[in-house]
């Protein structure tokens, strides 16, 4: 037998927009209320009334009022969808503001059913969505009891034909979208008012009243077997935003948000099995964007407290702009996950990983603050290597390196000849050379004899002497 | 421990300056008396070995080496320990470097340059901030930071000390000497001053040496020295050699 929760969010089209919790809330649709939020029906605003009415009623620069977007509507269910596939792979969007999950088969994985269902209903409740369950062994039932006035977990391993009975034929106008309404509206006028006297109703007879399709849907609602053909695909890309509903004065109000939406990421990773190396932070105003960062790891993963402490690192560097009143987390470039071997016995268990350190390092430092080197054939010493933010691949074999420095300068230091003596922090002793290094024929030819000379202090240093323009110039210290 | 002051006397980190031999509190556990058991990593110097106390150089508590100017010239004290720490596959932190560490020398001699990592931070509080960082995640081997001749509070230092204490990462800090007077936390504190002559000034558990001259066959005896070759060219006045070459 297969168990569908229904979440049906009522209030979908007026919290999917950014607005103001506090203040009274308006959706409008051709002119007319949709929805209206708790301070605008405390005003005695109802859906249905004109956006005259509306004006007429609250005269009050606070009151807002929303165009419906149901654009906005089914990227918000989209959202959902995508957080609703961590419990489960079985999964539709119903009508234009519910979700179907089959939860039958992860029961187990969840401790129970009341487990299952205060879990989602706790993360729906942070997301700021109001919503109403119901709990049957299809998605029709399950939505048509989403209606009733208990909690929905209430008796659900009854009949279901006893749980239905009670329901009033008006719900069910509602709910197909009003498909059968004029069948309703006649089986109303003759007399029946619930569901229950509805279902006890002769087949033939309801059949012959109203039509072949209606009576397939009755069936339907009793069905103790219901299941869609595909699973929910997620989609390549993750996306989330959270409104807090108030405006953000200082960083640490951000980040419980963030690390709400990072539990989404990993949930998201974790059911899709892919990783990131790269998220991206914006910070969001009721129009527009105001700041966008990106966060970037040099390994993938999804472990949240990681991208957190790295987030909090960038975060700290920057400057919080005003208006802020939501977040937004966005992953576009997944990696599939790697399985990561653990070592049982060695001593490495005690340690973090090697990237935790130049990750946190880049987050506060920034990404060219920390470098790696990397070798390169050449014969010039200052084209043999170069800094790189990738990885240093392992080195080439070098040889023949005893006469070079363990230092090398950024730019080889001008020494003064007087006389016949260099001088560089005091005068300089040849210990020994030359040695002769050429190359770069093809592009700007290069002649140079290297020495080691010593300095006053005795440390050697490395010099050459440009045969071209016959100037010396150190460029290294030896060990 | 009821005694607020003997629980601190007791820390595996606090020194005690005076031992009169007299107190009344047990000190069991302090730096003074169990210091000899905390891990040491051979210098590759044996005359320096034999003047730390450890044998070594303190894998806890932090090395302070003074110099000047930039303290480049400090580095080839360390090449024996980073060709020796090359095994334990982490990084080996450079903060702030003077200049770029010359990869194929390193290379050449045993040094797993890959293991290299340079951070250059840009102020003050970024270069503690990353040193501290360094030291204290368990992915280093050696942490290697030019602290250079900036003022840093003995709190500051004592921080960074801390978490040198805390794990098995080596932590080399150089300064500049004209901080010679100042007070310092770290378990050893030396000068290298002139070229290849090291002087203790301070070690936990034992006595500033003399000075000790580092031999050149002990620093990478298998590698040619340059200045054991032939002696036509050696010590001659930059002159009398370098007529160029047309």
């Amino acid at each position: 037998m297969s168990l569908w929760l229904c979440f049906r969010l009522p209030q979908l089209p007026l919290e999917c927009l950014p607005h103001r919790q506090e203040y009274p809330a308006v959706v409008l649709e051709h002119q007319r209320v949709a929805v209206a939020n708790d301070a605008a029906l405390a005003a005695g605003i109802k859906p249905g009334q004109s956006s005259s009415t509306v004006r007429a009623l609250l005269d009050s620069p606070d009151l807002q009022l929303l165009e419906r977007d149901r654009v906005q509507e089914a990227g918000a269910l989209e959202q959902l969808a995508c957080w609703a596939y961590s419990f489960t792979p079985t999964l539709e969007r119903w009508q234009e503001n519910g979700l179907q999950l089959e939860i039958g088969r992860c029961l187990k994985l969840y401790n129970g059913l009341e487990r299952l269902v205060e879990n989602a209903q706790t993360d729906l409740l942070q997301r700021g969505f109001t919503h109403r369950i119901g709990l049957a062994s299809n998605r029709y039932a399950a939505e048509l009891l989403s209606y009733g006035e208990d909690d929905g977990l209430h008796g659900v391993g009854q009949n279901l034909q006893e749980r239905l009975a009670g329901i009033p034929l008006a719900i069910l106008h509602r709910a197909r979208g009003g498909e059968f309404s004029k069948a309703l509206t006649s089986l109303e006028n003759a007399g029946i008012q619930t569901l229950g006297e509805l279902l006890r109703m002769p087949s033939s007879a309801l059949g012959h009243r109203c039509g072949p399709a209606f009576q397939k849907w009755l069936k339907a609602i009793v069905a103790t077997h219901d299941t869609v053909t595909h699973d929910f695909q997620p989609p390549h890309k993750f996306h989330d935003c959270l409104w807090f509903g108030f405006e953000i004065h200082n960083q640490a109000e951000l980040h419980p948000g963030m690390q709400q939406l990072l539990q989404a990421l990993t949930r998201f990773s974790r059911a899709t099995q892919l990783q990131t190396t790269c998220i991206e932070w914006q910070m969001l105003r009721l129009h527009g964007v105001a700041e966008t960062f990106e966060v970037r790891s040099s390994e993938a993963h999804n472990d949240p407290q990681r991208w957190f402490e790295l987030s909090h690192l960038s975060l700290e560097k920057r400057n919080l702009g005003t208006d802020i009143e939501g977040l937004a987390l966005h992953a576009n470039h997944f990696n599939s996950q790697q399985a990561t071997m653990t070592d049982l016995f060695g001593e490495s268990h005690s340690r973090e990983p090697l990237h935790n350190l130049i990750d946190r390092l880049r987050s506060r430092l920034g990404l060219q603050a920390v470098n790696q080197i990397a070798l390169r054939e050449a014969h010039l010493p200052e084209f043999s290597q170069y800094l790189t933010q990738g990885t240093a691949k392992l080195a080439l074999p070098c040889k023949g390196q005893a006469q070079r420095p363990i230092w090398l300068f950024d730019e080889p230091n001008p020494v003064r000849l007087e006389g016949d003596v260099l001088h560089w922090n005091g005068p300089l002793k040849i210990l020994l050379g030359p040695e002769r290094l050429e190359d770069n024929w093809w592009l700007k030819p290069t002649s140079r004899d290297y020495y080691v000379a010593e300095t006053e202090a005795g440390q050697p240093v490395w010099l050459f002497q440009d045969r071209y323009n016959k100037q010396w110039y150190i460029q290294g210290i030896m060990p | 421990m009821a005694d607020p002051l003997e629980h601190i006397i007791n820390r595996s980190d606090t020194w005690r300056g005076m031992d009169t031999g007299n107190s009344t509190v047990t000190m069991r556990s302090s730096a003074n008396s169990d210091w000899h058991g905390v891990g040491a990593l051979p210098t590759g110097f044996s005359e320096l070995d034999r003047q730390i106390s450890l044998g070594g150089w303190p894998l806890h508590g932090g090395i302070e080496v003074l110099g000047n100017d930039n303290n480049a010239n400090s580095m080839s004290l360390f090449l024996p320990t980073m060709i020796a720490l090359s095994k334990q596959k982490r990084w080996q932190a450079f903060i702030t470097p003077p200049h770029i560490p010359y990869a194929p020398r390193l290379h050449g001699c045993g040094v797993a340059t890959e293991q290299i990592l340079l951070v250059h931070p840009k102020n003050r509080e970024e270069r503690l901030w990353a040193t501290e960082q360094a030291i204290r995640s368990t992915t280093c081997s050696v942490v290697f930071s030019w602290l250079g001749s900036g003022e840093y509070r003995y709190a500051e230092l004592r921080k960074l000390q801390l978490a040198a204490t805390e794990n098995d990462t080596l932590a080399i800090l150089f300064r500049s000497s004209t901080t010679e007077e100042q007070h310092t936390p770290f378990s050893l504190r030396l000068t290298i001053n002139p070229h290849r002559t090291v002087n203790i000034l301070k070690q936990r558990g034992g006595k500033p040496s003399g000075r000790i001259v580092l031999p050149l066959e002990d620093d990478l005896a298998s590698q040619p020295q340059p200045w054991t070759l032939p002696t036509g060219v050696m010590r001659t006045r930059t002159g009398q050699v370098l007529t160029p070459v047309a």
